[in-house]
C-alpha cells in the first residue's frame, strides 16, 4: 500500500480504536469481525481525480469488539499522487447512531484539533485536521463517512460538497 | 479607594447580586438560556436572508444584505451610508468580488502588493478590473467558514465577517454573560429608561431573550495577575426575538450611557485615584466639556486608554441589528457571470501581518 495511503489511515486506525471505547460496553458487538464494504456510490473519476479502492490494513480488517461492522478504504489521485481518502463505515445494529451524543464522541475522537460544525447543504460536516491533511466527518443513515484532504490540495470544499452529495 | 467609594461600590454590589438573584431562579436561567441556544441552532440549521445594520463611531451608517444558502455557499452586498460598495459571493471554495463604487479600492484593497496580480482577460491586473465594475472570481479565495468565541475580537474589520457569523458571535456573547433572562416588564430588575430596544408588543407571540451583562471587575481586585480591565461584555445589551422558535431578530448596542455610564465612571475615577491622581483633573474637564450627550464616548476613551496600556484590544461602541427572512427557503446561490479569473489577495491583509495578529495554526475549513 501507498505509504501516504497508510498514512492517512491513521485516522480510520482512531475509529477501530473508538469503536471500543464509546458507550456502554454492554452495547458493544462481541468479537465481530470487521467486513470490507465498498461504497458504491463513488464514480470512478471525481473532480479529474481518479477513484481507486484500497485493502483495508490486516490490523483493522480483523478488528474486534467495533460498533462497524464493515469498513471501505478509498483513495483519490491525481496523476500519481495521492490527494485524499474516502473512508467508509456502516455501524452494526447496535451502535446508537440516532444518539448525538454517541456521534459527538466519535466524532471527538477523530482527527488531531477540536472539530467543528458546519452545514453543507442539509448534511452536518465535522471538520477537523489530521497529519498534514484536512479531515471532513459526517453520518448519513447508519454510515460514517470520513474524507481526508491534503492540506494543500486547492478545492477542499468542492470535493467535500461532491461526496456529501454523492453518499445521499 | 477611599472608605465612601468602597461602601458605595459595595452597595451597588450587593444590590446587584440581590437584583441578579432576583431576574430568575437558578433552574429556570438554565432552561431559558437552552430555549435561547435552541433557537440560534435553529436559524443556523436553516437557509435564509439576512439584513445586518451597524452604527458606530467609524461608519455612521452600515448595511450587509444578503443570502446564506449554507456555510460555504452566500452573497453579501455592503452598503455604507446609502452608497452600494461591493457585492460578494462564496460557492464553497470560489470567492467573487465586484466593486459597486469608484471609491471602493480606497479603503479595501488592504494588501497594494497584490494589486498587480494578472487576471485572465488580457493584460488587466485584478484591481483594474475591480475598479471597471466587473465581476472577479478567484477560484480558491474562499474565506474561513469558521467563527469561535476568539474570533469576534476583530469585530468591525470586516462587516461581510460579521454579518454572517453573528449568530456564532451571539452565542459567544451568551456564554460571557451574567444571565439569559425573557424580556418582561414586570420584573424589579427591568428599567425602561435603561432599554435601548423594542419591547414586545403586547398580545404578540414574540418572546425577546435579554442577554444581561456581568458587572464591571472591581477596580482594585486582580493581585499580582494586574487590575481586571472591563471589557465589551460588561457594556454590551444584547436582544433576541424570537416567535414560534424562529429567530426574527438580534440587536446589540455596546455603549456607557446610563446606569452603565456611571459604573464607568467610578470605575475609572477610582482607577485614576490609584494610579494617576494627576490626571483627575483632565478627566472631569473632559467630562465637562463633553456634557451629556458625549459622556459615553468619553468615558470609554479613557478606558480604551487603559486597555491600550495593557495591550488589550479597545471596546468600540456600536449598534448592530440583523434581521432574517425567509427561513429554510429554497435559496440557492450561484456564481456571478460573466467573470473575470484572478487572485483576490489584494482584499486580504499581507500574509505577514496576519501571521503578526493570528498566528499561522491551521483551520480546518479554510480551503
Amino acid at each position: 500500500m501507498n505509504p501516504r495511503v497508510r498514512r492517512a489511515l491513521g485516522v480510520l486506525v482512531g475509529l477501530g480504536a473508538l469503536a471500543s471505547g464509546c458507550g456502554d460496553d454492554a452495547e458493544q458487538v462481541e468479537a465481530a469481525t470487521v467486513a470490507d464494504a465498498a461504497a458504491d456510490f463513488l464514480p470512478a473519476s471525481l473532480r479529474g481525480l481518479r477513484v481507486e479502492r484500497e485493502a483495508l490494513p490486516e490490523r483493522l480488517a480483523s478488528t474486534t469488539r467495533s460498533y462497524l461492522d464493515s469498513m471501505g478504504l478509498y483513495s483519490l489521485r491525481e496523476g500519481e499522487e495521492l490527494a485524499a481518502t474516502m473512508q467508509v463505515g456502516r455501524f452494526s445494529d447496535d451502535a446508537r447512531v440516532e444518539d448525538s451524543e454517541f456521534r459527538r464522541d466519535i466524532v471527538n475522537q477523530l482527527g488531531s484539533s477540536q472539530p467543528r460544525a458546519f452545514r453543507m447543504g442539509d448534511q452536518v460536516v465535522h471538520l477537523t485536521t489530521g497529519d498534514q491533511q484536512r479531515v471532513a466527518v459526517w453520518f448519513e443513515d447508519r454510515f460514517l463517512l470520513i474524507l481526508a484532504v491534503r492540506d494543500d490540495f486547492e478545492g477542499f470544499r468542492g470535493l467535500l460538497r461532491d461526496t456529501v452529495e454523492l453518499a445521499k | 479607594m477611599s472608605g465612601a467609594t468602597w461602601r458605595r461600590r459595595t452597595a451597588v454590589l450587593v444590590v446587584g447580586l440581590v437584583g441578579l438573584g432576583g431576574l430568575t431562579a437558578c433552574g429556570e436561567g438554565d432552561a431559558i438560556d437552552r430555549e435561547l441556544r435552541a433557537a440560534l441552532g435553529e436559524l443556523e440549521a436553516q437557509s435564509r436572508t439576512f439584513t445586518y445594520t451597524e452604527t458606530s463611531e467609524d461608519l455612521e451608517d452600515l448595511t450587509v444584505r444578503g443570502l446564506i444558502e449554507d456555510d460555504f455557499r452566500f452573497t453579501a452586498q455592503v452598503v455604507v451610508d446609502g452608497e452600494p460598495l461591493l457585492e460578494q459571493v462564496v460557492f464553497d471554495d470560489t470567492l467573487a468580488v465586484r466593486f459597486l463604487s469608484a471609491t471602493a479600492g480606497d479603503g479595501l484593497v488592504l494588501d497594494p502588493s497584490a494589486a498587480d496580480e494578472p487576471t485572465d482577460l488580457d493584460g488587466a491586473t485584478v484591481e483594474a478590473v475591480l475598479a471597471s465594475r466587473r465581476w472577479v472570481l478567484d477560484p480558491t479565495g474562499a474565506p474561513p467558514a469558521s467563527a469561535s468565541a476568539t474570533d469576534f475580537e476583530g469585530v468591525g474589520l470586516d462587516p461581510v465577517r460579521d454579518a454572517r457569523t453573528v449568530v456564532a458571535y451571539v452565542e459567544a456573547a451568551t456564554d460571557q454573560a451574567a444571565a439569559v433572562v425573557r424580556f418582561n416588564a414586570d420584573s424589579l430588575d427591568y428599567k425602561p429608561s435603561e432599554d435601548p430596544f423594542p419591547t414586545p408588543e403586547e398580545g404578540s407571540e414574540v418572546v425577546r431573550y435579554d442577554v444581561v451583562a456581568p458587572f464591571l471587575p472591581n477596580p482594585s481586585a486582580g493581585g499580582a495577575g494586574g487590575v481586571v480591565l472591563p471589557a465589551a461584555r460588561n457594556f454590551r445589551k444584547l436582544s433576541v426575538y424570537v416567535e414560534d422558535g424562529k429567530v426574527l431578530r438580534i440587536t446589540e448596542r455596546i455603549a456607557a450611557d446610563g446606569d452603565l455610564g456611571d459604573r464607568l465612571e467610578d470605575y475609572l475615577r477610582v482607577g485614576f485615584e490609584e494610579t494617576a491622581p494627576e490626571q483627575l483633573g483632565r478627566f472631569d474637564a473632559s467630562l465637562d466639556q463633553a456634557g451629556d450627550e458625549g459622556r459615553g464616548t468619553v468615558l470609554l476613551s479613557f478606558l480604551n486608554g487603559f486597555l491600550a496600556a495593557v495591550g488589550e484590544d479597545p471596546i468600540r461602541a456600536r449598534t448592530m441589528t440583523v434581521e432574517f427572512g425567509d427561513q429554510g427557503q429554497d435559496i440557492a446561490v450561484d456564481l456571478p457571470s460573466p467573470a473575470v479569473n484572478g487572485d483576490l489577495a489584494l482584499l486580504l491583509p499581507p500574509p505577514d501581518e496576519v501571521e503578526a495578529r493570528e498566528g499561522t495554526g491551521p483551520d480546518p475549513a479554510d480551503g
